[in-house]
């Protein structure tokens, strides 16, 4: 692609404890592009994420986002922009409902999107009908996991950075999911980290296997 | 009313026998706190008879500025205190806390003193040191559960703090479920006290201003009154601690400092 790197890690290495997790990485993803990051456990996937987000900084390389290197101010600029999905699903005690309100009560959502107006989203993630009044301590994993999938659809948001988004959904809502986010058609950009061959697709989307630094 | 009858050295003996029971049942149960318990106690001992000399001297001189002083001395003593039981670290801690402790602590005994009791003089010390001093074992109280789960819980429930930063809440937003669970936490057992008072429990205050040789109407009255400077300096205090501590607690990234977590000294 042309256009100009929304996202550029060059020559990243990152060590977590003194033993290496990424050595000289370098990953760029132009607007629009869809990256799909594959690969072992251990072999750094989830902390290029952690990167992109200003969750954790390198020991050595740039990071930069839409030209600017990446620095605190860039990085809360970054997280009101993208819509992100952990690995890990931790909502707060309350019902769905209750969570989702609370979620989008932070100041960069200007416009707050209601549990109602999340129809599509939920449409597009399978979820039944009435799961809104449903308690989330109460909901499988897979359900936790197409809540926070809502969430980050609901938000309209046209970046997202999605952290083993299906691992607990079955092959037929992984597909769906994989579908919805490496859609050629759209401008949404995508970089997604996953296990699951659902989202292999080096028609639709660049994908970069990662492997443990030695 | 005729003042407390006085206790003598036989009094505090026989007070000290019904020691026996605790250790007793420490010792039948091998609880392995006999020693621990008999530690506390005679701490205990010492403290109030130096605390109650020092406090003989204080009435005694009634020196504005000696009373303060000696104010400024325990809450320094209860924020040290709540930062080594909350189990985050000291240095980053204790000037806001410290801070925290002083000003809500100062602020309500001095209403309770002006607005309530409507003293002439804010800073004599049989009330600025002893209704202090009832505030501010209160607010270490709640101080050390706010502080200990709000910190406690960020660390624990990372992957939640970072769902809410990753979508763009402040770092101040992100906390906020951390903050109302610790607040909540912090001032539930001084609700229930204040809703079972009278039911369940005689309070110390009022209790103490009977066997002084008050009414109990009067001693009631004093009760609520100290009751609602309590709450208003747990709630106050938990949250200007939280809130004030933050800054040293997480970096400029938004990310909890790990080292802010200590060990557990209790």
């Amino acid at each position: 692609m042309s256009a100009s790197p929304l996202f550029h890690l060059e020559d990243v290495s990152v060590r977590f404890d003194g033993t290496p997790v990424l050595d000289r990485f370098s990953l760029a993803v132009a607007p629009g592009e869809k990256v799909v990051l594959r690969g072992r456990s251990g072999s750094g996937k989830s902390t290029v994420l952690r990167l992109l987000l200003g969750f954790l900084q390198p020991g050595s390389g740039s990071i930069r986002f839409r030209g600017e290197t990446l620095v605190p101010a860039i990085a809360h600029a970054i997280r009101r922009t993208v819509a992100f999905v952990p690995q890990d699903i931790d909502f707060e005690e309350g019902t769905v409902e209750e969570v989702s309100e609370r979620f989008f009560t932070a100041r960069c959502w200007s416009e707050r999107p209601r549990i109602e107006d999340m129809g599509v989203a939920w449409t597009t993630l399978a979820l039944a009908e009435g799961i809104g009044t449903k308690r989330v301590a109460d909901l499988s994993g897979g359900e936790r996991q197409r809540v926070a999938l809502a969430l980050a659809l609901a938000g309209g948001r046209e970046i997202f950075l999605l952290d083993e988004p299906t691992a607990s959904l079955d092959g037929d809502a992984k597909k769906a999911v994989a579908d919805r986010f490496l859609d050629r058609e759209s401008d949404e950009t995508v970089v997604v980290v996953s296990h699951d061959e659902e989202w292999n697709r080096p028609e639709s989307a660049t994908v970069v296997t990662l492997e443990p630094v030695q | 009313m005729e003042a407390a009858r006085d206790l003598d050295i036989f009094s505090l003996a026989a007070a000290l026998v019904l020691l026996a029971v605790p250790v007793a049942f420490s010792l039948h149960l091998r609880l392995g706190i006999v020693r621990e318990m008999l530690v506390a106690v005679t701490r205990m001992i010492v403290q109030l008879f130096a605390a109650g000399l020092l406090l003989r001297y204080l009435f005694l001189f009634d020196n504005p500025a000696l009373n303060l002083l000696w104010l400024v001395v325990m809450m320094a003593v209860a924020a040290l205190t709540t930062v080594q039981k909350s189990r985050l670290r000291m240095t980053r801690i204790l000037g806001p806390v410290l801070v925290s402790t002083f000003g809500v602590t100062l602020v309500v005994t001095l209403y309770f003193n002006a607005a309530i009791v409507r003293l002439s003089d804010l800073f004599t010390a049989r009330y600025l040191v002893v209704v202090g001093g009832m505030l501010l074992g209160n607010a270490l109280s709640g101080n050390i559960v706010g502080l200990t789960r709000f910190y406690h819980a960020i660390a624990d429930h990372e992957a939640r703090y970072l769902h809410r930063l990753g979508n763009g809440a402040t770092p101040g937003e992100a906390v906020r479920p951390f903050f109302r669970e610790a607040m909540i936490n912090a001032l539930k057992p001084a609700l229930a006290s204040i809703a079972t008072m009278g039911l369940v429990a005689l309070p110390g205050m009022m209790t103490g201003q009977i066997l002084g040789g008050s009414s109990p109407m009067l001693a009631i009255r004093y009760q609520i009154a100290i009751m609602m400077a309590i709450f208003a300096t747990q709630v106050a205090g938990v949250a200007l601690s939280i809130v004030l501590s933050r800054r040293a607690a997480f970096d400029e990234w938004g990310m909890l400092r790990r080292d802010i977590l200590g060990r557990a000294q209790d």
